[in-house]
C-alpha cells in the first residue's frame, strides 16, 4: 500500500529518535480500520455524547452537528453504539487496488 | 613503521597484572560516567575491581549496584540515552537475563561496552568456559570481539569504545574473554597512560541525548512502514564498522605499537599455508604452539583466529582463504540441532572449501595441545561435524 511508505528511508533517525514534537499528528493511523462511522446529518442534534465516547478524539461539534476525523479513527464503532438518535452508522471501507 | 604484534613489545611498561583487573584498568582510563556492577563469576573481578578504584579516588563514575543483570543493562541504556559512556560486565546466566534489553541497546543506537567473562549456560550448571552465552546473543546487534590474551582485552576496550561512539555505527559492543582461562590469568600487560588515552579516544558526543531544554522522545513504537527501516539502518551501522574496526586497528598500532591483524582477523604463519585452524579467544595462542611444533616437522599449517564475530570478516576470509585447502573450525560452542555456530559461518563464508568442524572445550573442559594435535590429525575428514572430549 503506498500510504504506508509516508518516511523515506532520510527521513528516519538513527534508534528511532523522535526529535520534534507533533509527530503523532503526521502519523495518520485511520487506515487501520476496517469499518468507518458515516454521520447521518439529519439525525443528528449535536448533543456531544459521541465526542465524549470517542477514544481517540476523534469527533467535535462543528456547526451543531458532530465532525468526525477520519485521518485517525479507526473505526471502533462506540460512537454508533452510544448515539442516542442513531445518526452514526458503520460502513465498511473499501480498499482501493494497491 | 615496524609494528609488533599484541604479544611482543617493550617490557619496561609492563605490570603483572589479571585480565580482570586489565579490564577495569582500560575501563577506567576510557572514563565512563556510569558503571552498573552485579556479581557474576567468572566476570566479577573486573567490576569489584573499577568500584575499589571508585572507593581510592581513582574512577570517577556513578557506581550502580543493580539489582539483576536486567537492570544493569537498563542503567546503562537510561545512563547512555542521557549521553553518556557507560560500562558493564556480565557473564552466561547474566547475559541470558540481560538479553532483552542487549536488543533494545543497539536498536536505539546506544554505543554501550560491556566486557564479558565467557561462561557456559545452564543446566546443568557450570561455571567454567565455552562461548555458548555470547553466541547465543550473536543477532542483538552488539559488535563482539574475542580476546586472546589479556593486553588484547586491555587493548580491545579501548578500541571498542572508539569504535562503538562512531557516528556512522553507533551500536554497542562486547568485548569477550574467556571465563576462567583468561579472566582469571595472570599475565604482564603494557599498559597505557591517561594522556594516551585521551589521545586517542575522543570525547563522547551522542546523536541524541535525553535533555530537558531539548525534549526528544526515545524508544518509541515503529509501524510496519518504518521498523524494517530502523532494521535495515542497524546492518548498514554494522557493516560499515568492519571498516572502522580496521582503521582503529591500525591507529592504535601506529600509537601504540600493538596490533591485532587487520582487526577483524588475525592469522599467523598462513602466507604459504595448505591447512589452517579458525579459532577464537584463548585457544588460539595453545593452536599457535601446536602449529610451530608441526611447522618444524615440515607440515604447511597456520592459524586464521576471528577477532571480530559480529561484524563477520566475511570478505577478509575470501582473500586468504583461497590457497588453503583444508580447514579446522574449532568451535567453543554448539548450536543444538546443527553445529558449532563459527563454523555455520565459516562455512557460509567458503561454500568451496573442505571444512571440519570440532566441538571443543564446553563447560571448561581443557583444551590442550594434545587436543589440538588430534584435531590436526583429523582435518579433511570425511566426518564433518566431531567432538573431541
Amino acid at each position: 500500500m503506498a500510504k504506508q511508505d509516508s518516511r523515506k528511508d532520510s527521513g528516519i533517525t538513527a534508534g528511532a529518535v523522535i526529535t520534534k514534537a507533533g509527530s503523532s499528528m503526521k502519523n495518520k493511523t485511520g487506515f487501520w480500520g476496517v469499518f468507518k462511522p458515516v454521520l447521518l446529518n439529519s439525525r443528528c442534534n449535536a448533543c456531544g455524547i459521541c465526542v465524549q465516547y470517542c477514544p481517540d478524539g476523534c469527533i467535535v461539534i462543528k456547526d451543531k452537528k458532530a465532525s468526525i476525523n477520519q485521518d485517525y479513527c479507526k473505526g471502533c464503532a462506540i460512537c454508533s453504539k452510544e448515539c442516542p438518535s442513531k445518526a452514526i452508522i458503520m460502513q465498511k471501507k473499501i480498499l482501493k487496488s494497491c | 613503521m615496524q609494528i609488533k604484534s599484541g604479544r611482543a613489545g617493550n617490557k619496561d611498561a609492563r605490570k603483572m597484572i589479571e585480565c580482570s583487573e586489565a579490564i577495569a584498568e582500560a575501563t577506567a582510563l576510557c572514563k565512563p560516567a556510569v558503571v552498573a556492577t552485579y556479581p557474576i563469576t567468572p566476570q566479577t573481578h573486573i567490576v569489584e575491581m573499577l568500584a575499589k578504584m571508585h572507593s581510592e579516588g581513582r574512577v570517577n563514575s556513578e557506581i550502580i549496584n543493580v539489582e539483576s543483570e536486567h537492570s544493569a543493562m537498563s542503567a546503562c541504556i537510561g545512563a547512555e540515552a542521557c549521553g553518556v559512556r557507560t560500562f558493564t560486565a556480565s557473564s552466561s546466566q547474566g547475559i541470558a537475563l540481560m538479553s532483552e534489553m542487549l536488543f533494545i541497546a543497539s536498536g536505539m543506537r546506544l554505543p554501550i561496552v560491556m566486557a564479558v567473562a565467557n561462561r557456559a549456560l545452564s543446566a546443568p550448571i557450570n561455571i567454567w568456559n565455552d562461548h555458548s552465552d555470547t553466541m547465543a546473543q550473536r543477532d542483538a546487534g552488539w559488535l563482539q570481539f574475542y580476546c586472546e590474551n589479556a593486553q588484547e582485552a586491555y587493548d580491545s576496550i579501548i578500541q571498542a569504545y572508539k569504535i562503538s561512539e562512531q557516528k556512522d555505527i553507533m551500536l554497542p559492543s562486547m568485548v569477550c574473554v574467556d571465563g576462567f582461562t583468561l579472566s582469571h590469568l595472570w599475565e604482564p600487560v603494557k599498559m597505557l597512560s591517561q594522556a594516551d588515552v585521551d589521545s586517542f579516544l575522543p570525547v563522547y558526543n551522542p546523536l541524541y541525548k535525553l535533555d530537558s531544554e531539548i525534549p526528544v522522545t526515545m524508544g518509541a513504537l515503529a509501524y510496519p512502514n518504518t521498523y524494517m527501516h530502523f532494521k535495515k539502518q542497524q546492518q548498514d551501522a554494522m557493516l560499515n564498522a568492519v571498516e572502522v574496526i580496521k582503521k582503529t586497528n591500525l591507529e592504535f598500532g601506529k600509537r601504540f605499537s600493538r596490533i591485532y591483524g587487520n582487526g577483524m582477523i588475525e592469522t599467523y604463519k598462513i602466507e604459504d599455508a595448505k591447512e589452517a585452524i579458525v579459532a577464537m579467544g584463548s585457544v588460539c595462542s595453545t593452536a599457535r604452539i601446536v602449529i610451530d611444533r608441526l611447522r618444524q616437522k615440515g607440515r604447511k599449517i597456520g592459524l586464521i583466529k576471528i577477532r571480530a564475530f559480529r561484524p563477520f570478516p566475511n570478505e577478509e576470509l575470501k582473500k586468504i582463504a583461497g590457497k588453503i585447502e583444508k580447514i579446522a573450525v574449532i568451535d567453543r560452542a554448539i548450536s543444538l540441532g546443527n553445529s558449532g555456530p563459527l563454523f555455520i559461518e565459516i562455512k557460509a563464508t567458503l561454500p568451496k572449501s573442505h571444512i571440519n568442524n570440532f566441538i571443543v572445550g564446553l563447560g571448561g573442559r581443557d583444551i590442550s595441545e594434545n587436543i589440538i594435535e588430534s584435531i590436526v590429525k583429523k582435518i579433511g575428514q570425511k566426518q564433518e561435524i566431531e567432538w573431541v572430549f
